[in-house]
């Protein structure tokens, strides 16, 4: 692997807690999944989506918490085309929230559809975003400061 | 704890944190976490800094 793109020990141990922290969101998420099958009596989607809604909580506090310690590898390589992809993300979820609900809602016979699959990424992309503007707002800090 | 003695060495060589850390082969991150007491860093890591600093490792990371 090339030097540059090894994390040094500070973002490996970051990278290392917030796996920990995704691996906790996810054994949480699956319960209440687990949880809400029960009381409901049926499952609440289709298996595939179902099973991608649980993993979105996990992953999209993984990705997070990586990019505000510093240790997200996308944001340091290729910066300018991660925020536009994480724009272009929201701006795609913002427009099947629209049609979604003009339809009647993000379920069918029950069940929910794949819109509320892309409205979940789009708000994993939407707390990229918001790590990003908080990550930024802190090294500007902590440059003023030094 | 904060690490005012690293602060110290590093303006004495007016070097900013985004230099030493280049230097070091850290994140500027790190360099700051370190300074305020946030990070312990390995003592590869020390080694490396007082390298770069030209102190040794009582006069900046001991008590």
């Amino acid at each position: 692997m090339k030097e540059a793109d090894r994390f040094d020990e500070r973002q490996a141990i970051a990278r290392a807690k917030a796996g920990n922290m995704a691996f906790l969101i996810l054994l949480m998420t699956l319960f209440a999944s687990c949880g809400l099958r029960v009381r409901l009596g049926r499952e609440r989607a289709t298996p595939g989506v179902g099973a991608l809604i649980a993993i979105c909580p996990a992953a999209g506090a993984y990705i997070a918490r990586c990019i505000y310690t510093g240790a997200f590898f996308g944001l340091r390589e290729s910066g300018r085309t991660f925020l536009w992809l994480c724009v272009a993300w929201v701006v795609f979820g913002a427009a099947v929230v629209a049609r979604a609900f003009s339809r009647g809602g993000l379920a069918v016979d029950g069940m929910l559809t794949d819109d509320c699959l892309s409205i979940l990424v789009a708000l994993i992309y939407l707390a990229a975003l918001v790590a990003m503007a908080l990550k930024r707002r802190r090294d500007a800090r902590e440059e003023a400061e030094e | 704890m904060k690490n005012l003695r690293l602060k110290a060495a590093r303006a004495a060589l007016d070097l900013s944190q985004q230099e030493l850390a280049e230097r070091v082969g850290v994140s500027r991150q790190t360099i700051n976490a370190i300074e305020k007491g946030d990070y312990n860093p390995t003592i590869n890591l020390c080694l490396k800094i007082c390298r770069e600093l030209g102190k040794t490792l009582d006069e900046l990371f001991w008590e």
